[in-house]
């Protein structure tokens, strides 16, 4: 249709838009970590159903887990088994200072900012296993372990990060399809370009399985951009502040704003 | 070819144009990228199932705009579509604020005809090609096309954008 070429000329410049390379690197990511075993026995029927029955029995208690966990988080005197999106490769890029080292650690129920390195820690108190698997959790000389410890990391060799508690709020990313997981807020993407996508009720609880039993029905919830909502989004509540993964308040806007968590 | 490999070959031939398609076609960043992730995923999960009687590219189109409509379904539902979410509004260079009124340009088409827009402008296919990856009839490709063209230039015309 040749009356077309005028437009096509037009619009030209739009013909050059690309996937954005964090996009790539998360839809990368996103195919390597939802890709499924490689199997060599065809399953049979029967096996097929007792298998996808197993599957949604685990979901049941994954969720239940998860609920348990929301409401003990303050209480827990158990490590917590959280994963986030850094990575033990990560780490090995640390060249001495705390980027390369997880800026946050759970122990014991609560959540931990790394402030930096230290030479000097206490005794032991025990292993935490988020974000990076097993590492050791060790007393500050002279802190209460309630409001700071020391974490052992592997990089640089014997070298401990200190860290402080973080009491400025909770977020809670949970996905029961696979390990939860963590995303970055900042005051501009979650406020500004965050986009309402819906208000909380049961209908919405019920229909995609948001894990939010106290979430109050009329809570607006937002997306977070390059975020799928199906497993976190941010949602305004009465309060006064955004916290971001690390639990840090980062701007007061009249509401309080938390990742609540989604189930696939 | 495994699943994983299947979903990762073609997110590496056709991710950019898929890409296009599904941003001009639901013209939120956001959204666009979410979309895309969940193309892809089902093309990791359906990929066993495929039976390739027709082309990976059109099985590929029609995950997508499975994808958009649920996409478009949902945001109907809830009502709430705050605003566009362009992400060049920080851009301020002339070439960024063309390429921000063509794509504003869009919004005066309804979802089909945005459809066929991008199929048939901007990614410059041809009428069977876009039959193809649309899934439509060849006399709706036409029609709908000539709806979104008129629309576009009245836009133009009315001063919605460059002349």
């Amino acid at each position: 249709m040749s009356n077309l070429d005028d437009l096509r000329n037009k619009y030209k410049t739009l013909s050059d838009v690309k996937v954005p390379e964090d996009v790539k690197d998360r839809i990368h990511t996103t195919i390597n970590r939802q890709a499924p075993a490689p199997s060599t026995m065809k399953p049979k029927k029967w096996t097929q159903f007792l298998l996808n029955g197993t599957a949604a029995i685990a979901m049941i208690a994954v969720v239940v887990g998860v609920g348990l966990q929301i409401h003990s988080k303050h209480s827990s005197s158990t490590p917590q088994q959280r994963w986030g999106p850094y990575t033990n490769a990560q780490k090995t890029n640390s060249s001495g200072t705390t980027s390369g080292v997880p800026v946050e650690f759970i122990w014991n129920g609560r959540s931990y900012n790394t402030k930096g390195y230290i030479q000097t820690v206490g005794s032991q108190l025990g292993i935490t296993t988020y974000p990076d698997g097993p590492e050791k959790v060790f007393a500050m000389p002279g802190k209460d372990p309630n409001k700071e410890i020391a974490v052992e990391v592997d990089l640089p060799a014997g070298k401990y990060v200190s860290t402080v508690w973080n009491n400025q709020g909770w977020i809670e990313v949970y996905n029961t399809a696979e390990k939860p997981r963590y995303y970055t807020l900042t005051s501009e993407n979650a406020f500004l370009k965050g986009q309402l996508f819906g208000v909380y009720s049961q209908y919405s609880q019920g229909s995609s399985g948001f894990v939010a039993p106290s979430l109050p029905n009329g809570t607006k919830m937002f997306k977070i951009p390059g975020v799928d909502w199906k497993n976190a989004f941010a949602v305004q509540t009465k309060g006064g502040f955004i916290t971001d993964r690390n639990r840090r308040r980062i701007i007061d806007n009249g509401g309080t704003w938390f990742l609540w968590s989604g189930l696939s | 070819m495994s699943p994983s490999e299947a979903a990762h070959f073609l997110f590496e031939q056709h991710g950019d144009e898929i890409y296009r398609y599904i941003r001009f076609t639901v013209r939120d960043k956001s959204e666009t990228e979410d979309i895309l992730q969940e193309t892809f995923l089902r093309v990791l999960q359906s990929w066993n199932r495929f039976n390739h009687k027709s082309s990976a590219k059109t099985w590929l189109w029609s995950i997508a705009n499975n994808c958009i409509r649920e996409s478009s379904r949902k945001k109907k539902r809830s009502r709430q579509n705050v605003s566009y979410d362009g992400d060049i509004q920080d851009e301020k260079t002339e070439d960024r604020m063309f390429t921000f009124a063509l794509e504003e340009s869009l919004q005066c088409l309804s979802l089909s005809q945005r459809q066929v827009f991008v199929e048939r402008v901007i990614h410059e296919k041809n009428s069977s090609e876009t039959v193809e990856t649309l899934g439509w009839s060849e006399s709706k490709v036409r029609t709908t096309l000539h709806r979104a063209v008129k629309k576009i230039r009245a836009w133009f015309n009315e001063g919605g954008g460059l002349q």
